[in-house]
């Protein structure tokens, strides 16, 4: 429990004096680009975004993402367990996989993983 | 101790093959030809469902089968007589409301709001029943919630499921916030219980309570909570007042058909589970839940039937409607705790004629629909001379519904469970069911007079597209009226499933 | 009071502390990364009390996952960034009186039955993955297999609300 302990205090402490050193000791020079949501990478897109609502597509994904997250977090505990489970585990979680498998082709061939 | 749970494949095949068949529906609309699919989804599925419903006759006729069973004893899955009455009202009701929806994925159908996509929503019912046949049969509350989950999530998507329909979408919203909000309140219910019994299997949890319920205190009032919590979850899926607002207009949003879903079959589950809970798990509490379940009983009934009285659309009156018989329905579980097999004999009975004449009503919704797609009662006037066998399957619908003759089944249930509020020690609330029944009365003879009214328009030639409409409405009518005649075999059934 | 008592109760008024800055945020952001900070402090709950596998699942499924997209959703499109009025409606008041009331009572309730409640947290092993592998596939097989079809359920309902041409 203390080393973890100290290792957050650790981690805070370095978090808050790197951000304090920073802007402290360096230099401030405003432009616009710094003023942008993002200084280099791609910009946000203006037509994606209509009257405060997602476009749908984010959703789908996001219940892609959750849905897999899920399966592998079932998978963990059984792996760990595996010895003990032997194989009525083993078959348990093949047909949990399976199922989730048949998700994989429906979405596969519905075209769930292409981005328009 | 053994490690792992021994597996009865007989026992859990009716949920089995339902969801064997989802996954075949989904899987054959993706590689197979369209025209093969055309012809093939909708008899797969409605197969596939009348070999869960034999698999589920055979069960009936053998001894009760119990399968994951835990290592400290009781199961997660039993299947008794209790489990496959409720399997066959739902899984008969989806043959009927199969036969309901079939016009909905018709190419050729020009009624708006259209056609959906038959592989999903055929899959995606199958799997609703699924969660509705493990609900029936499920004997601890993780699998109960897992199940009331698997009921309601495909439900969601069925309701929204017409594409560019704002009132699909906003019949879908309401039922998804509602059902997440009760869901939650459900969860939190069982951490209580699960937190002051140790268990989460019904049996243990019974034993548990009865000794928690003996030491007044803050153990027991936590406990007491909890099952009022777990309640909730159950009076949302059932519609029962006041977790009913989403009803109205989820069923008038959604196409008839999954109304007709929902208000049956989505019914029976919640019962399923309701009973269960009640009867098994929570006993102990009887003098907590006893007069809780008595007041939602009687504000349903009351709540239901005044405001149908006010309904000028056809679905939203059935909608009203199905309140009402929610209460009707908790009526006898309201009884004194000696009384409570008597009770749940009724209640079961009572679901077994609703499901029949309620399917039928909705049916005939979905026939009148063709003729006037807004679906005002108004338009319901001379029904008669339009389409004559339509007005006379849903005049006895309507007057099973009341509780009159011709509609003889309907009368039946209803002195089921007058018998039972009696006997069992309720008369208030027996009373305010016998009023109510005469609020109904006005609505359903209403409805049923107006059809009957002769007016001189010509009679319109069914279309040939609604023969598997009309044959589902032809079961129902044929099962209401051997119920009316000889109900003696469902009472007896639901005396078996009660003795338990 | 030990070590594990401080930071849990710590940890607690963390959580807490962000779940009211999450309903109380006017920036849609803010909201998101306060969930962040709340989520974060229970799975931290959850660690002290020895539950590692749930505070994996805590981080994995609801920060990596829920938390993650809506603020991925919310920065690749022009979400509004500053305040927006509209996250408040007139029903507050309401709000907060039945979110108080319930929260009191069950508070109320649950600290009163479970005030002398201890977990060992030195000699029990209640929370790794081991122990609930081991007891999902003794006690939990059916729902976990029931859990499958509700997964499936819930992709083709995504698909099918959201691709046009299906």
């Amino acid at each position: 429990m203390v080393p973890i302990l100290v290792l957050f205090v650790l981690a805070a402490g370095f978090a808050v004096f790197s951000v304090l050193a920073g802007s402290l000791t360096g230099p401030k020079r405003f432009n616009r680009a710094k003023l942008e949501a993002y200084e280099c990478g791609i910009e946000p897109s203006p037509q994606a975004f209509r009257g405060h609502k997602l476009p749908v597509k984010y959703y789908l994904t996001a219940m892609l993402f959750i849905v897999f997250d899920i399966e592998i977090i079932f998978l963990y505990p059984w792996a760990v367990a595996f010895d003990k489970l032997g194989l009525f585990g083993l078959i348990e979680m093949i047909l949990f996989v399976v199922s989730v498998f048949v998700v994989y082709a429906y979405v596969w061939r519905r075209g769930g993983l292409e981005w328009d | 101790m053994s490690l792992t749970q021994s597996i009865d494949y007989a026992a859990i095949s009716p949920p089995l093959v339902v969801v064997v068949t989802a996954v075949a529906v989904l899987l054959a609309d993706l590689f197979v030809s369209a025209e093969v699919r055309r012809r093939l989804l909708a008899p797969l599925a409605l197969a596939g469902t009348l070999g869960a419903l034999g698999a589920t006759a055979w069960l009936a006729t053998g001894p009760a089968r119990s399968t994951f069973c835990l290592a400290g004893g009781g199961c997660s899955y039993v299947a008794d007589g209790f489990a496959t009455y409720f399997q066959t009202i739902v899984l008969a009701a989806l043959v009927v409301v199969l036969l309901l929806s079939y016009p909905l994925f018709d190419e050729r159908e020009r009624v708006p709001p259209g056609q959906v996509p038959a592989a999903e929503f055929l899959a995606l019912m199958l799997m609703s029943v699924s969660g509705m046949l493990v609900v029936a049969a499920g004997r601890d509350l993780l699998t109960l919630l897992i199940g009331l989950e698997v009921v309601s999530l495909p439900a969601f998507v069925l309701v929204g499921l017409r594409r560019g329909d704002p009132r699909g979408v906003e019949a879908a919203l309401k039922f998804f916030v509602f059902s997440v909000v009760s869901t939650a309140l459900t969860i939190y219910g069982i951490a209580l219980v699960y937190g002051t019994t140790g268990s989460i299997e019904l049996h243990h949890i019974a034993h548990a309570l009865s000794t928690r319920h003996a030491h007044s205190g803050a153990m027991s009032a936590t406990a007491a909570a909890g099952v009022v919590l777990v309640l909730v979850g159950f009076g949302f899926k059932i519609a029962a007042v006041p977790f009913h607002f989403w009803a109205p207009d989820t069923y008038q949003g959604a196409p008839v058909p999954v109304a007709a879903f929902l208000s049956v079959a989505s019914k029976a589950a919640g019962f399923a589970g309701l009973i269960v809970l009640l009867v098994v798990g929570f006993r102990p509490y009887a003098d907590v839940w006893g007069p809780a379940v008595g007041v939602l009983a009687a504000v349903s009934m009351t709540v239901g039937n005044l405001v149908a009285l006010r309904q000028r659309n056809v679905v939203r009156l059935l909608a009203w409607s199905t309140v009402a018989h929610a209460g009707y329905l908790l009526m006898p579980l309201a009884v004194a705790s000696s009384q409570l097999r008597e009770g749940v004999r009724a209640t079961l009975a009572y679901l077994g004629i609703y499901a029949a004449m309620n399917l039928g009503a909705f049916g005939c919704a979905v026939l009148v629909r063709r003729l006037h797609p807004r679906l005002a009662i108004e338009d319901l006037r001379g029904l008669v001379t339009r389409a004559p066998l339509t007005a006379v399957a849903f005049g006895l619908f309507l007057t099973a519904l009341a509780g009159l003759p011709p509609g003889v089944a309907g009368l039946f249930a209803k002195v089921v469970v007058f018998r039972a509020a009696v006997h069992g020690h309720v008369t208030w609330l027996a009373v305010v069911a016998a009023v109510n029944t005469v609020i109904g009365l006005a609505y359903y003879l209403r409805v049923a007079a107006l059809m009957f009214v002769p007016a001189d328009d010509a009679p319109v030639a069914p279309s040939s597209r609604t023969w598997s409409v009309s044959a589902g409405v032809a079961i129902a009518a044929a099962v209401t009226v051997v119920l009316s005649v000889y109900p003696q075999p469902l009472l007896h059934l639901a005396s078996t499933a009660a003795q338990r | 009071m030990t070590l594990a008592d401080d930071v849990f109760g710590l940890l607690g008024v963390v959580c807490l502390a962000a779940a009211v800055l999450v309903v109380t945020s006017r920036h849609v952001i803010h909201a998101a990364l306060w969930l962040v900070v709340c989520f974060g402090a229970l799975a931290g709950c959850y660690l002290v009390l020895t539950a590692e596998l749930v505070a994996w699942v805590q981080v994995l499924i609801y920060i990596g996952a829920v938390v993650v997209l809506m603020l991925f959703g919310a920065m690749l499109t022009r979400a509004p960034v500053g305040a927006v009025q509209e996250l408040d409606s007139g029903n507050r008041p309401v709000a907060a009186v039945a979110g108080v009331a319930t929260a009191g009572v069950l508070g109320t309730l649950v600290v009163a039955a479970f005030r002398g409640a201890y977990v060992d947290i030195h000699h029990t092993q209640i929370g790794d993955g081991k122990v609930i592998g081991t007891s999902l596939f003794r006690f939990f097989v059916l729902p976990f297999e029931v859990a499958s079809v509700l997964l499936l359920a819930a992709l083709v309902g995504a698909i099918v609300l959201t691709k046009r041409e299906v």
